[in-house]
């Protein structure tokens, strides 16, 4: 859950703590279809994604992002986002555990706001990295 | 095509009559339409913003009640209503089977609440070619699309790169 955070309690480095999603479902997969609005068969449709040859669904980049957000969001707070930038790299399969993670890499000043850069990630249990990114948040200051 | 190209163009801008022709499947356009797309005006509302929550798993008290706000994903509910999807790819012709989702950024400048009438419209902001890892071409095209709220404030900007690959999309 998120607290708030002052921009004179964040350091350079520091890392965000873990969001864990485990065990994804195929039903985690069509409850995002469904709420998105992104209905392409290859995330729910088990036999076009064979015929598409692949070994089954697989999940939305997009919903991978957002656990990738959340982890973003404990941290600084929703209203604190400035920007939000992912890459997608591996896909995510039913059955993954995920693991979104980032750090603090600068603090400054920008714009009028006390602003913080860091990088984020979210990785499966083998290790991969399923989607990067970086983000942007502007930090109330204390006093 | 859209109605959008008998619309004016700003300065700069590509005419419609540049915009790619169809038949057209490999190597960037010599030109592309730069313009905006024709808008759509969507409602956020609360019972879709805790649905969506609930989707990413998200329990954050932010995201309910009075005063609730729109997860930073959120905005992808709204893409999907959008012609040609996140953002303006109307005059380009892409093969759907060889396009991945390469990157995505959103950049947030006022927040998105239930009750917030939003307008979006998207247009190709970038189309360039770049040589792939293991050999053949692949062509870039960046969308953008613009949120702006009932108030005609732009609330958020969101950024697509999608990349077609020279063969098929391996998993």
């Amino acid at each position: 859950m998120s607290v708030r955070r002052y921009f004179q309690d964040v350091t350079e480095g520091e890392e965000l703590p873990p969001v864990v999603v485990e065990n994804l479902s195929r039903t985690d997969l069509v409850r995002y279809a469904g709420a998105s609005g992104d209905f392409n068969p290859i995330h729910h449709d088990e036999e076009f994604a064979h015929v598409a040859g692949q070994p089954s669904v697989f999940g939305h980049g997009m919903l991978t992002a957002a656990f990738v957000g959340r982890c973003v969001t404990d941290f600084v707070g929703p209203d604190s986002l400035r920007r939000l930038k992912v890459r997608f790299a591996t896909r995510v399969w039913p059955g993954d555990t995920i693991v979104s993670m980032g750090k603090v890499t600068r603090k400054y000043e920008a714009d009028g706001e006390r602003r913080i850069d860091g990088e984020v990630q979210a990785v499966n249990q083998k290790g991969e990295v399923a989607v990067s990114g970086s983000f942007t948040a502007a930090l109330p200051s204390r006093g | 095509m859209s109605a959008s190209e008998t619309r004016p163009q700003k300065p700069g801008e590509a005419s419609p009559s540049s915009a790619r022709g169809p038949g057209a499947s490999d190597g960037p356009p010599e030109s592309f339409d730069k313009s905006w797309g024709e808008p759509i005006t969507m409602r956020v509302e609360y019972g879709k913003v805790r649905e969506f929550a609930r989707a990413i798993k998200d329990a954050n008290p932010a995201y309910a009640g009075d005063g609730a706000l729109a997860p930073p994903t959120f905005l992808m509910t709204i893409a999907h209503w959008i012609e040609g999807g996140m953002g303006g790819m109307r005059n380009l012709k892409l093969d759907y089977r060889r396009l991945l989702h390469g990157e995505q950024e959103f950049e947030y400048l006022r927040p998105i609440r239930p009750g917030d009438v939003l307008t979006a419209r998207g247009r190709t902001k970038d189309v360039f070619e770049k040589d792939g890892k293991r050999g053949g071409k692949m062509l870039f095209v960046i969308t953008e699309t613009e949120f702006t709220n009932q108030r005609g404030e732009v609330a958020a900007y969101s950024r697509s790169t999608l990349i077609q690959t020279e063969g098929a999309v391996q998993a």
